[in-house]
């Protein structure tokens, strides 16, 4: 393969791919964040639907929205994410008939050892600031009628409205279960 | 969170998650999910819930068989239960036991009182300017609790002096109560003020310890979100020029743009190993991309599993039976700055 044809190939897709972005936003940095925001709602909906392989999948419709970005960007009317999300439905119909439902998940043993969650838990509420630690302790530990009460206590004594604390929880939620998931997967390649 | 605490579109994302909506109810709530900042925040949180709400046996029976058959269907969703059953327990575990099953991660749930039982546990290492600033505080409050005792004692003593000379009310004596008082007023604020500083700077120095050590795991705000490299197969370690890439912080994907020397599949398989030979990423599904010249898969590694170092690109071609077939190797140097 001539060199000079690899380095057309590659100025080819990486067009395509600036093409993209601009199409989500003339802004660079914006672009790639409405990129980013895309592929994460574009991955849960796959997973909503059941599918196995839900990164891949998103990925798939990326870059077949990529490849046609040229055809479309100029005519076309509305929110991208909308067209991205017609690409996915293909997608997803294409699984479904190449895949056969998978085999329900096994039932989860209350017992199941969780050691090494707790161990990487442990390490990564050390990395969060205190407060926030506190918040997610507080959030996180109490059943039931107990659970609501305790909720609306921390929401007045921080100051916050019960729906900002339910974000507020959730976003160190989502930092701490992303630490915790790179934990593992460190700790399964050593 | 109780669903009752809710709105009807967090309990209409609750029944797509569990998968009791009709096509074109599913269908309304994915064009939001899409497009709507809020409404992706509810589903986020409705999953959240979802499995809190499984691991303490609080759904209901049609709603935990719902969970089970239909939820956690997608693996990364087993992965987060289990996430979710640990951290409950963890702080259920912290706030009932008198000394938590994990005490050093617990430590800082309540506060010290005083700033001496802080002082008692620094024996954990930490920053060196952290502590010298904080050294420099407990000083100053030593030195100044030490002269407001004096002079409280000094104050106290003047005023029964003059309370033994005479039994009426002296102006001077009013005086020097109030002075007294103030003085009483004073020790405490400072001590208090002394104990909000204390841990705010801590506070701030261990959100700035973490912000240093994760480079900015947030990304995409301070630098590139993508960075690109083209990939020849053949080209390995010791065979000629090994394609590098530089990941900053920020930068949140690196797409890999593999050019393929035959194309004679529909489906191909990347797989990216250290140079351990540990799989740290792969991709079981990706269409070539086609020119009338050449042929290019595309891609996207999430940039946080690249560390420094070398790595070898596998490009397996899947037949219509399944099987792989190796189709190219590609050297990879990961640099980071």
């Amino acid at each position: 393969m001539a060199k000079s044809s690899q380095k057309e190939s590659w100025q080819l897709g990486q067009a395509a791919f600036d093409r993209l972005l601009s199409w989500l936003d003339p802004d660079r940095e914006r672009a790639g964040e409405k990129y980013e925001q895309i592929r994460a709602r574009l991955i849960k909906i796959f997973q909503s639907r059941g599918c196995q392989t839900s990164e891949e999948l998103a990925d798939d419709t990326i870059n077949r929205v990529t490849r046609k970005v040229a055809n479309i960007a100029d005519g076309y009317q509305g929110d991208p994410a909308l067209y991205f999300y017609g690409v996915a439905q293909k997608v997803f119909l294409e699984y479904v008939t190449r895949k056969p439902p998978p085999p329900p998940p096994p039932r989860l043993d209350q017992e199941e050892d969780l050691n090494e969650e707790y161990e990487c838990l442990e390490q990564c509420l050390e990395r969060l600031s205190p407060r926030s630690r506190e918040l997610i302790l507080l959030y996180y530990q109490r059943d039931k009628q107990a659970k609501i009460d305790s909720r609306k206590e921390l929401a007045a004594r921080l100051g916050i409205a019960s729906n900002a604390l339910k974000i507020r929880a959730l976003r160190v939620r989502n930092r701490l279960r992303d630490c915790v998931t790179q934990c593992l997967n460190k700790r399964g390649s050593e | 969170m109780g669903t009752e605490e809710t709105g009807e579109e967090y309990r209409l994302i609750r029944r797509y998650l569990l998968g009791e909506l009709r096509e074109g109810e599913r269908v309304d709530i994915e064009r939001r999910l899409m497009t709507d900042e809020e409404c992706f925040d509810s589903l986020l949180l409705a999953e959240a819930d979802l499995a809190d709400e499984y691991t303490r046996g609080e759904l209901s029976d049609s709603d935990r068989q719902r969970f089970e058959d239909y939820f956690l269907l997608a693996p990364e969703r087993r992965r987060d239960l289990r996430f979710a059953k640990a951290l409950t327990k963890y702080a259920s575990a912290a706030s009932s036991a008198p000394s938590p099953v994990r005490p050093s991660a617990t430590a800082d749930l309540t506060r010290p009182l005083f700033w001496w039982q802080s002082l008692a546990s620094f024996g954990r290492p930490r920053r060196l300017a952290m502590t010298l600033a904080l050294a420099a505080v407990f000083g100053l409050l030593v030195v100044t609790g030490v002269w407001l005792l004096s002079e409280n004692r000094r104050l106290s003593s003047r005023i029964e002096q003059l309370q033994s000379q005479q039994l009426e009310p002296d102006p001077r004596v009013e005086e020097l109560r109030q002075q007294l008082a103030n003085e009483r007023a004073r020790s405490g604020a400072l001590g208090q003020q002394l104990e909000r500083e204390r841990i705010e700077h801590e506070e701030t120095a261990r959100e700035l310890a973490i912000l240093k050590q994760q480079g900015s795991t947030d990304g995409g705000r301070s630098g590139r979100s993508f960075v690109s490299v083209v990939l020849t197969a053949g080209m390995m370690r010791g065979g000629g020029e090994l394609a590098t890439v530089t990941v900053t912080p920020g930068v949140q994907r690196v797409r890999l743009q593999l050019i393929l020397e035959r194309d004679d599949y529909a489906v191909y398989r990347v797989d990216l190993r250290n140079d351990q030979g540990i799989e740290v990423w792969s991709n079981q599904k990706l269409t070539a991309d086609r020119t009338n010249t050449v042929t290019t898969l595309v891609a996207s590694v999430p940039a946080r599993l690249l560390a420094r170092g070398d790595y070898i690109v596998t490009v397996s071609g899947v037949t219509p039976a399944g099987n792989q077939e190796t189709a190219g190797r590609y050297g990879l140097r990961v640099v980071a700055r």
